[in-house]
């Protein structure tokens, strides 16, 4: 009876079985297929020898899978995941820090609804707008032509591939974005989507992220003129004093213009003077 | 694929058909956790000694590697304080063909070979290479203090 190497399983559940094209070794599809999620390589778990490919079905029927596209996207994938835990320096997490801040005051204000989405493959996960070029009616899922008709291939369905993944629904529409220059790219606009810095976004998500860019810029100009108000203290200032001061002050002043950077209208630079010298003055009443 | 399925058949190939050097089960009820014993091979330091692992079998083994350590102290410089053992299969050279019991046997030839190239202890690594008749006199006054 043939056994599959990696479950020790036979065919009694239906189970296909795949050979590996250069060692010709026997294994279930679905196991070999999560060993490669896995692996480091596309080396035959028995032999160690390399095959990109993997052929399931018999004669006629036959189908060669491409195991390099699907380690492409497990790379991209890893690539993604390691990219967004790297630990960044200090600084850049105070910075982060500040914009987390920025994010649970706008959702406190009632000023976001919804997490920020972006519009991704529903197959790869790639968010690369230009070659995203399907878009189901029915669930709103946006896919890489190539990934479904990868997939299709894969599960021995060819000719099925125009069909989403998520709600198996057939109502899946071009998206018409394939190689088209740079200028229609950027004038798609649908009642729900649109391009927005290079990428197939949800609408609603661009708002959310034009107004916590302005947000943030207020935020920034506005500690420019509290770190000058600091820097000009007769005093030299620990660094926790400095940090909790500038933090404090800083938001007072923004809640002050009203989550806006009103230069025109406010002489910042006295009253972050101002604010600072209230702040440290308790501190410093000996000295002073 | 179910990981406790794969487990419980290496478990009945072990029962039915058992390797000399070794044995191997679970620790009372818990699939996922086993105790194995290793002789110490006839022609290496570590003879007349029976050495004892702990082995912790990943939720999803066999796709990751099962976590084997010694222990039993062992004197031998792919082998640590800790009983961790450096041996590649049971790292990135992991593969799902390969049976608890096919690791083991790598680890019986690990004792009668040892890999000072590749060290986890590099004092005994530094001994074995310069030295291999004091390696061997500790190897084996280590067995019998600890292994008999």
């Amino acid at each position: 009876m043939k056994e599959c190497p990696i479950c020790f399983e036979g065919d009694q559940d239906g189970e296909q079985f795949g050979c590996l094209e250069v060692c010709r070794h026997e294994f279930h599809l679905n196991c070999i297929r999560e060993w490669h999620k896995y692996s480091i390589d596309l080396k035959c778990p028995i032999c160690r020898t390399e095959s990109n490919h993997l052929k399931v079905g018999e004669g006629q029927h036959a189908v060669s899978v491409d195991l390099k596209m699907g380690f492409k996207i497990k790379h991209a994938l890893e690539h993604a995941e390691a990219r967004t835990s790297d630990a960044g320096d200090a600084e850049e997490e105070e910075e982060e820090e500040e914009e987390m801040d920025i994010l649970s005051e706008m959702f406190q204000d009632g000023l976001v609804v919804d997490a920020i989405k972006v519009i991704q493959c529903g197959i790869c996960g790639d968010t690369d707008a230009v070659r995203l070029n399907l878009y189901c009616q029915d669930c709103e899922a946006i896919y890489h032509e190539t990934c479904l008709r990868g997939l299709a291939c894969e599960v021995g369905e060819r000719s099925a591939w125009h069909e989403c993944t998520e709600c198996r629904s057939h109502e899946l529409l071009q998206l018409r974005m394939g190689s088209v220059s740079e200028d229609q790219v950027a004038s798609y606009d649908s009642r729900d989507y649109m391009i927005f810095a290079g990428e197939v976004r949800d609408k609603h998500s661009v708002q959310t992220q034009q107004m916590y860019d302005r947000i943030r810029h207020a935020k920034h100009s506005i500690q420019t003129h509290v770190r000058r108000a600091l820097d000009q203290y007769p005093l030299a200032l620990p660094r926790d004093t400095y940090k909790n001061v500038n933090q404090h002050v800083s938001r007072k002043l923004y809640r002050f213009s009203d989550n806006n950077y009103l230069p025109n209208q406010h002489d910042y630079d006295s009253l972050a003077r101002t604010a600072v010298h209230a702040e440290l003055l308790p501190h410093h009443h000996v000295d002073i | 694929m179910s990981s406790s399925k794969r487990i419980a058949k290496e478990l009945s190939d072990l029962e039915r058909d058992p390797p000399t050097s070794c044995s191997a089960g679970p620790v009372g009820d818990d699939l996922y956790h086993w105790q194995a014993s290793i002789m110490g091979p006839a022609d290496s330091p570590y003879a007349g000694g029976v050495f004892f692992l702990s082995i912790h079998f990943p939720t999803d083994y066999p796709f990751k590697p099962p976590k084997i350590s010694f222990t039993t102290k062992i004197y031998h410089p792919n082998i640590n304080a800790n009983g961790n053992i450096c041996l590649d299969i049971l790292k990135d050279q992991w593969s799902p063909a390969l049976t608890l019991s096919k690791v083991l046997l790598s680890i019986c030839s690990l004792l009668t070979d040892a890999n000072p190239d590749d060290p986890l202890v590099p004092e005994i690594a530094h001994i074995y290479k310069t030295d291999r008749s004091k390696y061997e006199a500790t190897a084996r006054e280590w067995t019998k203090k600890y292994a008999v």
